[in-house]
């Protein structure tokens, strides 16, 4: 009987597509998805950048200061708004993880419910509350603390306040999801041997939620270099980023070649950044590694 | 105990009336006893019996609701664990994973301030005396959880502590591995001359392991002494059959006279009237006579000694150095006895009728 069974398992897997793993079948469909509707449009707009085989754009966009301010500008925004959001995220990731279910759940549910509005909208907003006449300069005129209203909207600062809200729960997740997993056992551990909660965080803890701050740090990071709505919206023309640039160039100019070229420069100043980041973390645990050697 | 009492000179530690409360659950309910220098000490007892409790309001981790804790004579009840001076070895042992196991020991001295080389010295010294040498530049992942648990004992021992606190130390080990580490954690701490309080729900372990026991129950502590003292003069059911196997027989006591007689339903228990066991009882009017099954001895049914019972034998097992009888009381208690007497028990049956007799020197009587 269990012998019958198994020939005919046989006879079935036998057949020319055996060899194919079945897995294969499950991913096919993405796999197709993605050649057709990312990897073609990505040649494709790589082909358009360089007509020809002429490296015209690319001379352009090298050449030209109003072009290199802004990828300059690009990644300065792009920093200081992970470094913002990181530095915000630690803390709020923290009582997430080792706080009551209470916490857990008021603050999960604050930082997913704007996670659900639109992004166009969640700017708008921003739009409400840091013009001349919005709630925040209003509550400060209204509290003695400033005369006349502070410039908050069409400033580098409105730009990073408002890529900073969109992007914290991006970089909240990854810190929760390492912190979650550090037995806080360690930290009594630490303070029995003599140490301060300072101490045993610096030693201890931070060294442990590492993995997190980066795997937050490059998410935020390549999520920012590619923002067009806030800075549109929240920035003055000075602060234009990189992608209001492409934007420009196919929708304002017509121009498609530089605007495909503007976007290759991106992607691959995204790619050497992700290289950068991976680099600084291998480099980081062969340190580590060698210092344990000692 | 009040011997003890008097003996402050080698105090390492003191509880005074350590009380713990969660809402209205009393985890910890006046809790005294002191830890002399040098000493290894277990405390013993069932889950939630607040043994752990105690062991973490030592630590510093929990702040007692009431009472006091001495380190050293010094008020420590309100001083955080990293001012302590104190060395516990956890549970899972803690270990710091993104360490070596060098940083790891190293770590206490670190914090104390104490240069990188004359760390790495007393690790590796710390090192020797555990036998893990050779395992200085390893993570705590690459090692087995025997190897772990003495890594996490030399970082409890590195920084000479005035209190070890291990707890539940064999918890996470294997059974195999246990008996091997609990005599090798009973050499390494002897050897660096460390005070001790280890916790453990496993009377064997306790036994094996410790100077004194400390019994736990429901928040109270029961009883503490050495375990002999426990095994042969238990003051509550509880400790007599917590520690070592017992049998227990609940009779009524009866003066007879020169002796205090506690007799149930086919035996009794004669105590002369001047012995320290009858004062405890002699206003009592009903008591609990503990007798150890080793301690018991068959003989022919209806012998008539002063200290007899008799019963039924249910099961008969022979264990080649020993037999196990379990013997059928006439209330349908079972009382369990081992006896190397071959000959008098080869010739008995299951189902036949037995004696048991004792002096009074095999009992202890606890008054109810």
């Amino acid at each position: 009987m269990t012998v019958s069974t198994n020939d005919r398992r046989e006879s079935v897997t036998a057949g020319p597509l055996s060899r194919v793993s079945p897995a294969f079948w499950l991913i096919a469909p993405s796999v197709l998805f993605l050649a057709l509707f990312f990897l073609f449009p990505l040649l494709k707009l790589v082909a358009i950048s360089l007509p020809g085989g002429s490296m015209e754009y690319y001379d352009q966009i090298f050449t030209t200061p109003v072009f290199l301010r802004v990828i300059g500008e690009t990644f300065r925004v792009s920093l200081i708004v992970t470094a913002v959001t990181v530095a915000i995220a630690y803390p709020y990731a923290y009582a997430m993880a080792h706080g009551s279910r209470a916490t857990l759940l008021v603050l999960t549910v604050a930082l997913l419910i704007p996670f659900w509005v639109s992004l166009l909208l969640r700017s708008f907003s921003w739009i409400v509350l840091l013009q001349n006449t919005g709630l925040i300069n209003d509550f400060l005129i209204a509290a003695g603390l400033i005369d006349r209203p502070v410039r908050l909207i069409r400033t580098p600062l409105g730009v990073i306040i408002g890529m900073v809200h969109i992007l914290l729960p991006y970089a909240v997740l990854p810190l929760y999801t390492v912190m979650k997993k550090i037995d806080l056992r360690l930290m009594e551990a630490s303070s029995i041997c003599g140490a301060s909660w300072l101490r045993g965080f610096a030693r201890i803890y931070f060294p442990m939620s590492l993995p997190g701050v980066a795997a937050s740090a490059i998410l935020a990071f390549t999520l920012a270099l590619g923002f067009y709505i806030t800075p549109a919206l929240l920035g003055s023309p000075r602060d234009m980023m990189i992608a209001q640039m492409i934007a420009g160039q196919f929708n304002e100019q017509l121009n498609f070649g530089l605007g495909a070229a503007l976007a290759v420069v991106l992607m691959v100043l995204t790619a050497m950044a992700f290289g950068l980041f991976g680099a600084a973390r291998t480099a980081l645990q062969m340190r580590g590694r060698r210092k344990g050697e000692i | 105990m009040n011997a003890a009492l008097q003996n402050t000179a080698g105090t390492a530690m003191k509880l005074e009336g350590v009380s713990k409360l969660y809402g209205s659950v009393k985890a910890l309910d006046n809790v005294s006893f002191e830890l002399r220098k040098g000493e290894f000490l277990t405390m013993l007892g069932p889950s939630g019996s607040g043994k752990t409790t105690s062991l973490r309001a030592i630590a510093g981790f929990i702040q007692p609701s009431a009472g006091r804790l001495l380190i050293d004579g010094r008020d420590m009840t309100a001083v955080p664990p990293q001012k302590r001076n104190i060395g516990m070895m956890f549970q899972d042992y803690a270990l710091f994973p993104h360490m070596t196991v060098l940083e790891n020991i190293g770590y206490p001295l670190e914090t104390r301030g104490i240069k990188r080389a004359e760390r790495e010295k007393r690790g590796m010294e710390m090192l020797e005396i555990v036998g893990l040498a050779h395992c200085a530049k390893r993570y705590p992942k690459e090692m087995s959880g025997g190897q772990q648990q003495r890594v996490a004992l030399a970082r409890a021992l590195v920084f000479k502590p005035d209190i070890v606190l291990l707890d539940e130390p064999m918890a996470a080990l294997d059974k195999k591995l246990r008996g091997q580490m609990q005599i090798e954690i009973m050499h390494i701490t002897r050897q660096v001359g460390a005070t001790v309080v280890s916790v453990t729900h496993d009377q064997e372990e306790a036994l094996v392991m410790s100077d004194r026991i400390a019994i736990f129950k429901d928040g109270r502590l029961e009883q503490i002494g050495t375990p002999h003292e426990l095994y042969l003069q238990p003051r509550s059911e509880f400790v007599a059959d917590f520690i070592g196997e017992a049998n227990l027989l609940r009779g009524v006591v009866h003066p007879a006279g020169d002796e205090i007689v506690v007799e149930g339903d086919g035996w009794k228990a004669n105590l002369p009237k001047d012995d320290p066991r009858s004062v405890s009882i002699a206003t009592a009017q009903k008591a609990c006579v503990v007798l150890r099954p080793e301690r018991i001895h068959a003989v022919p049914a209806g012998s008539g000694a002063p200290n007899e019972g008799v019963g039924v034998i249910e099961d008969k097992i022979y264990l080649g150095v020993e037999y196990r009888l379990v013997v059928r009381m006439n209330d349908g208690g079972k009382v369990n006895l081992r006896s190397r007497d071959v000959a008098t028990i080869a010739g008995m049956q299951a189902g036949d009728r037995i004696g048991m007799a004792w002096t009074a020197d095999d009992i202890v009587v606890i008054g109810a």
